[in-house]
């Protein structure tokens, strides 16, 4: 594997080794905002740095939500600076096929094996109007660009052909297993084989909040043959107030239930987590290769009390779940 | 376990609540009709376009592109023409040039009705009701092309294998059946990723 020539940090990659070892993984995933300020950011990396037995993969977003962001290469070499691993989320949303694989070159210039490769979200408000949507390369495009980067890519310079320098990249993709309706549902997993076929090397799942489709999605890939895939739980920690905007359509694909927003209107926080906290163990229990975890306004503190509750609810999550 | 109404399940639910992957899956039984544009888009496909019927040989004799554009001023290039009206009318076309409406049994065209123009499959971000995410008062098209498949007798696991190459843009605002014929479209680069083992192959 080529190694990155900005590589003034060399940390080991804790996703690629865990997923491998079958220890099951923490992830973090940091929303990046559109201020060039990523203070809060920081501070949780700096945090979870000091953890001895925490979270060690933090997942950074690429302008989640179709609005201007800072991209997750902003901060990855933080990140590596503190013995963690980064997950740079790729979408093919707003740059062409020139530029993605120009950001893929980046990333491998700055050591960054861990790629999730998204189709993005529909473009929002940006400067002075909306945003011209691209998806020049969708999510299973973007995983074949990248596995033939691995090789490294044959081109044209003048008379002769050159080769680009081969990077292993470590690439992910995403699947929605809550889709209510059949065609929704089937479309997504046969979407979910073609981007294992393209090199998909491990899945992380839309967030939901129905156990019985989540562990529908496990045994439906050990059905197909790609059982071997480790899959990422997505557990967020919603607000009711982000609930409604998830149910209204206002953050793209996730299924809300009526029931899920009463009981959220009701509940605190330490509710929330504890909900978060059961549904780390009981993926954990049900053979899924980690937690990816998220939540607005989410401190350290709040992730950790999550991995720390779910280790004491063990294998009793089942009497306990909603 | 928060169920949504009508909640569709890969396989009925067993004792502990979760499904019970031991059955068959769950799926519709009642085939979808298919309409008449994919009958009779499939019929013209099935005998005038596909490779090897006698009129795609005799075309494909006739279109020979060159380094230029000068070809698709020939008679024959012309000839075919009034095809784009009848894909425009039909599939609300916008000439990308590009097509695989014969890939997706000719019932929709992501490239006029997917906001994002995706070609692989839809993305994750379809509603509860099954409409697009950005357009809330039309139907996600790759729902349309699942059941399109399942009413044309087709098989949509192919959409599990089947790699489609990104658009290419060389093509744009031509005419698809002429580029299909001189063999620039993506029917030769279409990847069945069932068959690659370990070899990695370019788009």
């Amino acid at each position: 594997m080529q190694t990155s020539t900005a590589g003034d940090h060399q940390a080991p990659n804790f996703l690629r080794s865990a997923l491998e070892n079958g220890e099951f993984v923490y992830t973090a995933e940091l929303v990046l905002g559109r201020d060039h300020n990523p203070a809060e950011a920081e501070g949780f990396v700096k945090q979870a740095s000091q953890q001895a037995d925490g979270i060690k993969v933090i997942s950074l977003t690429d302008l989640p939500g179709g609005n201007p962001a800072l991209p997750p290469e902003a901060l990855v070499s933080y990140v590596r600076q503190h013995n963690l691993t980064p997950i740079a989320h790729l979408s093919g949303k707003d740059g062409n096929r020139s530029f993605l694989e120009a950001r893929m070159h980046a990333l491998a210039y700055l050591g960054v094996e861990n790629v999730l490769a998204l189709t993005g979200d529909a473009q929002k408000q940006g400067f002075a109007g909306q945003s011209k949507p691209v998806y020049d390369l969708d999510s299973v495009l973007i995983l074949w660009l990248l596995r033939a980067l691995g090789s490294g890519l044959e081109y044209e310079l003048g008379p002769r052909s050159a080769r680009t320098t081969p990077f292993n990249f470590f690439a992910g993709a995403v699947v929605n297993p809550f889709k209510v309706r059949e065609p929704d549902l089937f479309m997504q997993l046969y979407k979910l084989r073609l981007k294992v076929a393209a090199g998909a090397q491990y899945i992380i799942t839309q967030l939901g909040y129905n156990l019985r489709k989540l562990y529908e999605l496990r045994q439906y890939m050990v059905r197909e043959g790609i059982g071997h895939i480790p899959v990422l739980a997505n557990v967020y920690v919603p607000t009711a107030r982000v609930a409604r905007m998830m149910q209204a359509g206002e953050l793209a694909g996730c299924v809300i239930t009526d029931e899920l927003i009463r009981r959220l209107d009701r509940e605190k926080k330490p509710e929330r987590l504890e909900r978060a906290a059961l549904l780390v163990a009981a993926a954990k229990d049900l053979g899924f290769a980690g937690a990816h975890i998220g939540g607005f306004g989410l401190t350290h503190k709040d992730f950790m009390s999550i991995i720390e509750r779910a280790a004491a609810i063990g294998k009793d999550w089942r009497g306990r779940m909603d | 376990v928060f169920d949504s109404p009508n909640d569709f399940y890969l396989w009925p639910q067993r004792g502990d609540g979760l499904s019970d992957d031991a059955a068959d899956y769950q799926v519709r039984h009642v085939k979808p009709h298919p309409s008449l544009v994919q009958r009779f888009s499939g019929m013209v496909h099935r005998h005038f376009i596909k490779d090897g019927t006698f009129a795609a040989r005799f075309l494909a004799a006739r279109l020979k592109a060159g380094p230029n554009n000068s070809w698709r001023d020939g008679l024959w290039s012309r000839l075919l023409e009034p095809s784009a009206l009848y894909r425009k009318a039909t599939f609300g076309c916008v000439s990308c040039g590009d097509c695989l409406q014969d890939h997706l049994n000719y019932a929709g065209c992501p490239m006029r009705w997917c906001y994002k123009e995706l070609r692989n499959g839809p993305c994750g971000g379809s509603r509860v009701d099954g409409t697009c995410e950005a357009h809330a008062d039309r139907p996600c098209v790759w729902n349309l092309v699942y059941l399109g498949a399942l009413a044309m007798g087709d098989d949509p696991s192919k959409f599990a294998r089947v790699l489609v190459p990104p658009r290419d843009w060389s093509l744009d605002r031509t005419n698809a059946l002429a580029n299909r014929f001189a063999g620039l479209d993506n029917l030769s680069k279409r990847i069945d990723l069932g068959s690659v083992k370990e070899e990695t192959k370019t788009c």
